[in-house]
């Protein structure tokens, strides 16, 4: 019993130490950059950059405008730094509240009288089955595309899943010995939550945060994409937005134009999935097993 | 000789697991390697099958041998295949929770068969294990346990193999289906190896015992031999500390815990915990002799029979008050297609000062009754009454002002304590929740770490420190240190090693006399139960079969279960 207890202890240890692993690593220098860059796009630009006409319409690349300029004459490696800052406050901002939405309805869920649990539990279930992406673009058509708008909207179509995760985990958490000899000792739920359960579900947050990042970037750049965005906010998803309006795939613009926005969408994905998984695979007790 | 393993030692990264064993078992003998956890048995066992973690470092050798194939040194073995299976059959720990649950019994059979090219048919394999070919057709989930592990049995017996290893193959079955699979494995004419750590239970059905202690064998002795004759102090501490059915019989506790692997003492490893030590003991290492029938590893075999252990007192005072009063408790636990009744129409009484112990086998509804009285679960019907108030009505702030009346032991030691609480912490906890001013908590934390038998060096420690025998003493003092008017200790001892479950009945019995406490003790046990309890209740599929005081249940049954029940625990 003794190398059987042990052994866990070892491995929770080393788990410590080692919570992102290589990918982790990866996916962290490269989520570092995005958002080195998008601080200097948003501390050291001038106002209006990337909105603001500064040269002539379709310049290709040169020393003044490295990415060139768009139909407009804006220059497109402003657009493209702005945007970056565009995106991740919005992926950050919907991923935070998001988290807090569904530890909320989840833990609801998971612990509130059996009533409640079922409602909560058949509402997630009728969400799940809408389609997330046309549900978005209808909301984003009607109410609106402003900031806040897009990341309430979000916000409410993404909460759904991780709800049902973290009820999961909260059922656990309940059924653990020590968070059983505690409510037989007389502790109420919040004395439970806050001592007994916080170690074991807190972790289960950062890689819910990270995902939810993840998506809110691909569907606001998809958004964008679709003329639904704000035109006049640079963004990696309304400069794609112009790039097709434009038909610039016909030209070789594309490659300056289209090329680096993408790119950064797709990288800013990877970095927050190579985090996302990797802390999972660490934190989740059932992946653990199978590793 | 079907196996001889000389000199085998296994390390864990320069940790000595087991050290220079030397062991035979013989044609058609079963042979068990006895030992409490962590004393180095799995290992060994492990290691003359090829199953050890790639972090182990093995020595030694391990000869099979048989009328039917050559000579085989298991030691320098690289490529098991046709070995395991065919040569050596192996029952896993847990064998009955590792089947294939989405297979039929009989596609479980063919599979071992085709893979072993052993010649029999599914029906023999398990006509050997005493099931009827109408359970081939079977999924695992529609056998009982002991079924299931007559199935696992059967699977390690389709490459016709010349040795058995059984490890742990009684582990989590009932008390009368341990027997049986007992029975069966020393019945089907194999040399087998058993691995345990629960030797009175093999003490029918094995020939040789190897005691083990930290990694060494103690002794190694017929069974036969072992109720008379000269043996190692520890052999005759497990054997004291074994509960027996017999009131009559007294019931003792080693002293101590086992040393951790890689923390071994100089000298004898046993020597810390010994009645009967000299110096030289914590000097020099015995070596196995021989005396009598058996060898043992001892100095002082001149003396050992003076070797006693404190043992367990009984009852001094007559019960005051009833604390606790269950009446009519009726439960069901509903699911979607079916309601299943744990408990049908219990009355239950405990009074100040009284042990009463709940005894049943798994589904008997023993654990639901004990969390009704915790106020863990509310009762479908019945009334539940602590002193004078009423616990079944009760919700919210009266509730848990109620349950702060009682403490709580739970089962597992290892998960009822949180990890990343210090043990001061821990048994301050219920004072915290019920808002006993600061200024006071000291004294009873220190008053209850007493009671529970801790010293206070290790209030500043993690339980990831503690040993199982020392985290459920924290547990105890937890369930102390608010003056609680009952304590339902919830099979308390069952997950620890049999030498220090009478250290925590005594420890039960001291705070019940000393505190007037009213205690529910919760066990699968019989022998347990009639040792360390006032009156015992038994419980069956949620009836309650049988009651009366310790000496009327053991010497004069009601109830034919309660005699089945005494009868599979009796040793």
């Amino acid at each position: 019993m003794s190398a059987a207890t042990t052994a866990p202890e070892v491995v929770a240890r080393t788990r410590r130490h080692d919570l992102l692993g290589r990918q982790g690593g990866v996916g962290t220098v490269l989520l570092s950059l995005i958002v080195a860059t998008a601080a200097y796009g948003f501390f050291f630009l001038p106002d209006g950059a990337g909105k603001k006409r500064v040269g002539q319409p379709y310049e290709a690349p040169s020393g003044a405008h490295p990415l060139g300029t768009d139909d407009l004459g804006r220059d497109l490696l402003n657009q493209l730094l702005v945007g970056a800052g565009t995106s991740l406050t919005l992926a950050f901002i919907v991923a935070a509240v998001t988290t807090v939405l569904a530890a909320i309805i989840g833990g609801l869920a998971g612990i509130g009288p059996r009533w409640l649990s079922a409602t909560i539990m058949r509402g997630i279930d009728v969400m799940l089955v809408l389609p997330e992406l046309v549900l978005f673009i209808l909301a984003a058509t009607f109410l609106g595309q402003s900031f806040g708008i897009r990341a309430a909207i979000l916000a409410l179509i993404l909460w759904p899943v991780p709800a049902r995760v973290l009820r999961a985990a909260v059922l656990t958490t309940w059924s653990r010995a020590h968070v059983e000899a505690a409510r037989a000792m007389g502790a109420g739920q919040a004395w439970l939550l806050a001592r007994h359960a916080s170690y074991l579900l807190g972790p289960l947050l950062v890689p819910v945060f990270v995902r939810t990042a993840m998506r809110v970037i691909i569907y606001d750049a998809t958004l964008s994409f679709l003329g639904l965005g704000d035109p006049t906010m640079p963004s990696w998803g309304t400069t794609l937005y112009w790039v097709q309006v434009n038909g610039v795939f016909l030209s070789d613009a594309w490659l300056w134009w289209a090329g680096p926005p993408g790119l950064a969408i797709t990288l800013t994905v990877v970095a927050l999935a190579l985090i996302g998984t990797s802390i999972e695979d660490r934190l989740n007790p059932n992946l653990q097993e199978s590793r | 000789m079907t196996l001889s393993v000389q000199d085998i030692t296994v390390k864990y990264g320069g940790r000595l697991a087991v050290d220079h064993i030397d062991l035979e078992v013989a044609d058609g003998e079963v042979a068990a390697i006895v030992g409490e956890s962590g004393c180095g048995k799995t290992s060994l066992a492990h290691a003359l099958v090829g199953l050890l973690p790639p972090n182990a470092e093995v020595s030694g050798r391990g000869v099979l041998r048989s009328d039917r194939h050559p000579a085989l040194d298991l030691g320098a073995l690289k490529d098991w295949r046709g070995i395991r299976g065919r040569r050596i059959g192996i029952v896993p720990q847990g064998a009955m929770s590792g089947l294939s649950p989405i297979h039929r019994v009989e596609t479980q059979l063919r599979e071992m068969l085709t893979l072993h090219e052993g010649s029999s048919e599914p029906t023999d394999l398990l006509e050997r294990v005493g099931l009827s070919a109408g359970e081939l057709p079977s999924y695992p989930y529609q056998l009982s346990g002991g079924q299931r592990q007559r199935v696992a049995i059967a699977l390690s017996l389709a490459g016709d193999p010349d040795l058995l290893i059984a490890d742990e193959p009684t582990t989590g079955l009932d008390a009368v289906v341990q027997g049986k699979v007992l029975k069966l494995i020393s019945s089907l004419g194999i040399s087998t190896l058993i691995v345990s750590h629960d030797m009175t239970g093999l003490l029918p059905y094995a020939d040789r015992i190897a005691v083990m202690y930290a990694g060494r064998l103690a002794e190694v002795v017929p069974v036969t031999a072992l109720h008379h004759g000269r043996h190692h102090p520890y052999t005759a501490g497990l054997l004291a500390a074994t509960p027996s059915t017999d009131r009559s019989a007294t019931w003792a506790s080693i002293p101590g815990g086992a040393p951790a692997i890689g923390e071994l003492p100089t000298g004898c490893c046993f020597a810390p915990r010994c009645p009967i030590a000299a110096e030289e003991c914590h000097t020099e290492q015995p070596l196995l002799r021989v005396v009598g029938e058996s060898e043992v590893a001892c100095h002082r075999m001149d003396v050992a029979n003076t070797a006693t252990y404190p043992a367990v007192p009984r009852a001094t005072s007559a019960c005051g008050s009833p604390v606790l009063t269950m009446t009519g408790i009726r439960h069901t636990y509903r699911s979607r297609s079916r309601t299943t009744i744990a408990l049908d129409g219990v009355d239950l009484e405990v009074g100040r000062g009284e042990i009463i112990g709940l005894v049943g086998e798994s589904g008997s509804g023993k654990s639901t009754l004990a969390r009704i009285a915790l106020g863990l679960i509310r009762p479908t019907a019945g009334r539940v009454r602590l002193g004078d108030d009423e616990v079944t009505g009760a919700r919210g702030q009266r509730l848990r002002a109620l349950q702060r009346r009682v403490g709580f032991v739970h089962q597992d030691p290892y998960d009822s304590l949180h990890p990343g609480m210090k043990v001061w912490s821990l048994i301050a906890e219920p004072l915290v929740i019920a808002r006993v001013p600061r200024g006071e908590r000291a004294a009873k934390v220190r008053a209850a770490l007493a009671s529970a038998g801790l010293p206070d060096s290790l209030l500043d420690g993690f339980p990831g420190q503690l040993s199982g025998g020392q985290r459920q003493r924290v547990a105890i003092a937890r369930s102390l240190v608010n003056d609680p008017e009952l304590v339902v200790a919830d099979e308390a001892s069952s997950m620890l090693d049999v030498s220090t479950r009478g250290g925590i009945a005594t420890t039960l019995r001291s705070v019940a006399t000393e505190r007037g406490l009213a205690v529910v003790f919760v066990t699968h046990d019989m022998g347990e139960a009639i040792q360390s309890c006032d009156r015992i209740v038994v419980l069956r599929h949620g009836k309650v079969v049988d009651a009366g005081t310790c000496s009327q249940i053991s010497s004069s049954p009601d109830h034919e279960y309660t005699a089945q029940l005494l009868a599979a625990s009796h040793h």
